[in-house]
């Protein structure tokens, strides 16, 4: 298998999106999918690259998830907060879990 | 003629009975779930190691999660003939689950397939309803513990090192986030149509 695209990685993580929100969790577990092959690349490195790509574009929102299942967009500029994100990234220690980072939201017509 | 009998009396009779913490070497560790009614599910499990005794007997209400837990001793083939008790009071004509510490929850694979249908993206998995949502979420969270993660809704770390959540989502309905080692094409399951 040849490495994936990136073109490839974005629409996988915009169809997740629009049927939820996205953790980082998730979205890495699905990078990690596209990218098995050792030619794809660090999933690591492609998933921060494709977050940034999609928060950078206005395809995807960061934010948080809060209870009882509304999310709740920073209230920063999308290059803030992917920074917010990869600094969050750099400094998770230990495992990568479940609602870890930040969480994400594929913008509709009515919620941009 | 008796009358049925609340799960919880089932469950004390049982525990009663078959309270003899004996070790019974070459019986596999594992359990059953049962549903009673619309809002009755009780669960018998071993907790982990798969070696000891303890059997866990959950009685939980789906939903609002108003159940009890109660813990007794019994050797593993108390375990199955409790599972047997339990088979002949309640609503299921069988086990709609069967817990297995030592193995990823076979809930997940009925038949050996991945549960419901496959969602909009891989690692998504469809159900029907939100109440078949509910029964699955508390068959894997039976041996949890609440999660020490911030998650937005009910999270439970679960033996061995894996997680499972249940949240709602305004836009999206309910949704269960799964992260289990060796389950990895099951990681959310949603409600069709939601």
């Amino acid at each position: 298998m040849s490495a994936v695209s990136e073109r490839e990685i974005d629409l996988a993580i915009l169809r997740a999106g629009s049927v939820d929100y996205l953790d980082y969790w998730f979205i890495s577990r699905l990078v990690g999918d596209l990218a098995r092959s050792p030619e794809a690349g660090d999933p690591g490195t492609l998933t921060i690259q494709a977050v940034g790509r999609l928060l950078v574009s206005g395809q995807l929102r960061a934010g948080d998830l809060e209870p009882p299942g509304e999310f709740v967009a920073w209230p920063i500029s999308p290059e803030a907060a992917f920074e917010r994100v990869r600094s969050r990234v750099d400094e998770l220690s230990g495992e990568l879990r479940v609602g870890d980072i930040a969480w994400f939201e594929v913008p509709t017509a009515s919620s941009t | 003629v008796i009358a049925p009998l609340r799960p919880a009396v089932v469950v004390l009779l049982a525990a009663l009975i078959f309270a003899a913490p004996t070790q019974a070497a070459g019986l596999p560790a594992a359990g059953c779930v049962y549903q009673y009614d619309a809002t009755s599910t009780v669960a018998v499990g071993t907790q982990e190691p798969p070696s000891a005794t303890t059997t866990h007997v959950v009685n939980t209400r789906r939903g609002a999660f108003r159940g009890y837990d109660r813990s007794l001793q019994a050797s593993p083939v108390g375990m199955r003939i409790l599972c047997a008790v339990l088979a002949a009071k309640a609503r299921t004509p069988r086990p709609f689950g069967v817990v297995r510490p030592d193995q990823p929850p076979t809930r997940l694979r009925p038949g050996g397939n991945a549960i419901g249908r496959a969602g909009a993206s891989p690692g998504i998995r469809e159900l029907d309803t939100a109440d078949e949502l509910d029964e699955v979420f508390e068959v894997l969270r039976v041996h949890g513990s609440p999660t020490t993660s911030r998650y937005p809704g009910a999270g439970f770390d679960l033996p061995g090192g894996g997680f499972v959540g249940r949240r709602e989502s305004k836009r999206f309905g309910p949704t269960l986030d799964i992260n289990i080692p060796g389950i990895d094409d099951i990681r959310k399951i949603h409600v069709r149509g939601q």
